[in-house]
């Protein structure tokens, strides 16, 4: 076995598969993806060395003071290169929509114009007297004293008053307050900050204020407000790269920088808008499906799922353990009777016979509508998960983490790896519920591609339902607990080692479908040619490397494989030396 | 009561109004609302309007200057910017009214409207329609309607 | 701003007054439940309005939907207008033969003041429908008018 300290460094993503993937159990990883080893990681690995894994950071996330503080930047430069006042520089750039370049090349390639437009007077239009002492506020015909007036550059006199009620109606109006020009109709002068400024009223200021910097993140094409609710963070994206707009803010949200949906790789946007759009069409029809509770499949039971895997299991007496989707029984999911996790799949009902017309396109809208009913519940249900997920990511943040830390006594940061698990599993329900939108509109005589992308899903769901009801389930005794239990690190391996091979799987999973399954062509000859790349891809890689000898089809298999023993309680397949399960550390019987 | 602290800007331009009036326009305040003006205007020269009188009432809100002045035709008037209530659609009485402009400056842009319809900004879509289908037709029909509503008011 | 303008000393007159019930009207008001608007598109004194309220829940009006005219003449909004149920309904302050709202039963319009508005009128009457002594009453079959 690993010493300790390897085993505690769950942050490190490599030395943990090193650590995890060491030993006698090279090999057995792999298994809690059943079969996928065999068909699935070939296809992924040669995904692999036509793209670079992790792609550079294309996007910066701007605090508020980050905002100003570039604003007053750009400013100062505009100011700077064009010799002009931050007052007139402010209004030059907010007119070209922030962008420095195009103010310089405007001002540039015609002055005159652009301080006509703009509205940036290099000489008054009314010139006044410096010996005049009063003069008349062409708002309200009172006569002031010098010092009560102010004008634009352009010399029509207001008195402050007048300024006040002016400027604040504007900024009352909304943004426009911005772009305010000289009360004369005929003028056109800009108004600046420093007229702002004249304000009595604060929160008129602030209101300026915040328009201000509301249109430099709003009116600059390179920026956008982070769309999730209370989140004041603003994202500027830097640069196109292919296809990869996936934005994750401070506050933990992912959205998609080109259409600002929640992020949704690996869907294009395009999908997404059809999807929703679908989906708002047919929200009378899937109101039903919203619903938390189905009758228990056997007992009939209300069961109200509020746990976020998809593994349910009735009340006593009646203890039914079923699949929230299918309603089927669980035992027939994933690997426990060596079949494979197909409640992803939507299989037309088979029609045989003949029928009239009539009939058939009755049966056609039939299917179309339950065709639909299919994804939309099983992207409803990741959708649900996700949130669920994210409430227990901030129970286990805020209460279970310190509770475990004390009952078992661990230092907070050897526990990372809970957290760690939650937020792929977040990440995963995400990427999973996308999956169900890319299946929808996958062309149906598409078959061959659409039969290994069902594939690949059914591996996705089962594998993700394995880790998400490892940390949800097994880690109550834990929590529950009076003191240290001894199987704790054994938890610790299993779930760490879960969440880092499903994150593996996932991103494997999100880059083959962004290729659009490209190796995979219609005619259904694409298992065998990704097999085969195997032995090319050989040991390339450290996993790879690995994965020599496993070439398993099913967990039946395996069971009957000499070399190896099936542990009762949690499937593992532990070499033949072991005594003890590798995974759920029970004796073997 | 409803005239005490009257702004100054009102009662100047009330006073202006009355002494220097513009032509083919006069506006005179109500003597239980200052702020409230009966107002004609004259139809102008070479309109279909020409030798109409137009009956107008005026209001300067609470806001005023720093909001624009209510108006609207009493008269009934066939004109694409001008509705069967009397009230206009004119850029100045919303989006572009500035504290700068006065109640002379937004009356002689009513009277400007008459002699320059807008019907691609139209407040009264039929009537909007009948004038870009057949404006001399259209005029027509404004013409018969200042002969009948507009004469001897 | 409110219509009307309390408590300052700007008296909106009764046309301008009138035109801005008529576009609050015409924007919609609240939940919906009650709403009115202009009969006559061509009378430019703006004098013949209708009304509609729809039951409140929990009371024998539930679903029901009520019309009400509403006249407003010259010396509005100095003086209330007329109100008068144009659907047959049960209720202390109708008079049973006419329809018309009675003053002295109904306090808004007896104690009427230059503020108040056609919207609070039927905003009064549906809650004085769901009030203890309407909300039981026996009412006419529905649709019936008078």
């Amino acid at each position: 076995m690993q010493s300790e300290d390897d085993m505690h460094d769950a942050n490190d993503i490599d030395s943990l598969d090193d650590d995890f993937y060491s030993g006698e159990t090279e090999d057995a990883p792999l298994d809690y993806y059943s079969d996928y080893d065999d068909e699935a990681d070939d296809y992924f690995e040669e995904a692999d060395r036509i793209e670079s894994r992790r792609p550079e950071q294309n996007f910066t996330i701007l605090k508020e003071s980050d905002i100003k503080q570039r604003q007053e930047e750009d400013v100062t430069r505009v100011a700077t290169v064009l010799s002009i006042s931050r007052i007139f520089a402010s209004i030059l750039l907010r007119y070209y929509n922030w962008s420095v370049s195009r103010v310089h090349d405007a001002w540039f390639a015609d002055e005159e114009q652009v301080r006509k437009s703009v509205g940036l007077l290099e000489k008054p239009i009314v010139q006044h007297d410096n010996n005049t002492r009063e003069l008349t506020c062409g708002i309200c015909f009172e006569n002031y004293p010098r010092a009560r007036i102010e004008m634009a550059s352009c010399g029509h006199p207001y008195c402050i008053s007048c300024w006040e009620g002016y400027i604040s109606t504007s900024i009352s109006d909304g943004p426009g307050c911005l772009m305010l020009r000289c009360p004369d109709p005929t003028c056109g002068a800009a108004v600046g900050q420093d007229m702002i400024s004249l304000l009595k009223s604060d929160e008129d200021k602030q209101k300026y204020a915040r328009y201000l910097l509301r249109s430099y993140i709003e009116d600059n094409k390179k920026s956008k407000w982070c769309p999730a609710p209370g989140c004041e963070c603003a994202v500027t994206f830097d640069a196109v790269s292919v296809g990869n707009y996936d934005v994750s803010c401070l506050c933990s949200y992912s959205f998609c920088w080109n259409c600002t949906e929640e992020a949704h790789r690996p869907v294009d946007c395009g999908t997404v808008a059809k999807w929703i759009l679908k989906n708002s069409a047919e929200s009378e029809n899937m109101n039903w499906i919203l619903a938390n509770s189905k009758p228990c499949p056997k007992c009939k039971r209300p069961i109200e799922k509020n746990q976020g895997c998809m593994h349910m299991t009735c009340t006593p007496p009646c203890k039914y353990e079923f699949c929230w989707l299918c309603l089927g029984v669980w035992s027939d999911h994933g690997e426990r009777t060596g079949g494979f996790y197909a409640c992803n799949r939507y299989e037309t009902a088979k029609q045989e016979g003949v029928y009239d017309d009539t009939e058939r396109r009755r049966e056609m809208a039939k299917n179309s509508l339950e065709r639909y009913t299919h994804y939309y519940e099983r992207w409803a249900s990741n959708q649900s998960s996700r949130q669920k997920a994210l409430a227990d990511l901030q129970q286990m943040q805020t209460v279970h983490i310190e509770k475990l830390s004390d009952i078992q006594c661990q230092p907070e940061s050897q526990l990372k790896f809970i957290t760690e698990a939650w937020l792929q599993i977040i990440e995963c329900r995400r990427v999973l519920k996308w999956t169900y939108a890319y299946g929808f509109y996958l062309p149906e005589h598409e078959l061959a591609k659409k039969q290994f992308f069902e594939y690949l899903q059914g591996e996705a769901e089962s594998g993700l339902e394995r880790l998400h009801q490892c940390a949800e389930k097994e880690l109550q005794p834990f929590l529950c607990a009076d003191e240290p239990s001894r199987e704790f690190n054994d938890f610790r391996t299993k779930l760490a080692g879960l969440t880092s091979v499903t994150r593996n799987y996932f991103e494997n999973l999100v880059r083959a479908l962004e290729n659009g399954l490209s190796d995979v062509d219609s005619n259904g000859a694409s298992f065998s040619r990704a097999t085969s790349s195997k032995n090319a891809a050989g040991s390339s890689k450290g996993r790879s490397g690995r994965v020599k000898g496993t070439f398993r089809t099913s967990m039946s298999s395996r069971m009957n494989d000499d070399s190896h023993w099936c542990c009762e309680h949690c499937t593992y397949a532990n070499v033949k030396s072991a005594t003890t399960c590798q995974m759920c550390y029970q004796q073997r019987r | 009561m409803a005239n005490s602290n009257l702004p100054r800007r009102i009662i100047k331009e009330t006073q202006r109004l009355l002494s220097e009036p513009a032509p083919g326009i006069s506006a005179s305040p109500s003597e239980d609302n200052m702020r409230y003006f009966n107002v004609m205007i004259l139809g102008p020269t070479q309109s279909p309007y020409e030798g109409g009188v137009f009956k107008l009432e005026l209001f300067l809100p609470e806001e005023y200057p720093m909001a624009a002045p209510k108006v609207r035709f009493l008269t009934k008037i066939y004109h694409p910017n001008i509705d069967k209530l009397g009230r206009i659609c004119l850029d100045i009485l919303k989006d572009k009214w500035s504290p700068a402009l006065q109640i002379r400056t937004v009356l002689l842009s009513i009277q400007a409207l008459l002699s320059a319809p807008n019907p691609d900004d139209p407040l009264s879509e039929n009537i909007a329609k009948h004038w870009k289908s057949n404006e001399a037709e259209a005029v027509e029909t404004a013409k018969e309607w200042t002969r009948l509503y507009a004469s001897d008011a | 701003m409110t219509l009307g303008s309390a408590g300052s000393s700007v008296v909106v007159p009764r046309n301008f007054r009138l035109l801005e019930e008529l576009e609050k009207g015409e924007k919609g008001i609240g939940d919906g439940t009650v709403s009115y608007g202009m009969d006559d598109g061509d009378d430019i004194y703006m004098r013949s309005w209708t009304g509609t309220i729809i039951g409140p829940y929990n009371t024998v009006h539930e679903g029901r939907i009520y019309q009400l005219k509403l006249f407003c003449d010259k010396d509005y909004p100095e003086k209330p207008p007329t109100v008068r149920f144009h659907s047959r309904i049960n209720m202390t302050c109708v008079n049973h033969e006419t329809g018309v709202v009675e003053s002295k039963k109904f306090s808004l319009l007896a104690n009427w003041q230059r503020r108040f508005t056609m919207e609070d009128i039927l905003t009064q009457l549906k809650k004085e429908m769901a009030a203890s002594h309407n909300r039981k009453l026996i009412q006419p079959p529905e649709g019936t008018c008078y």
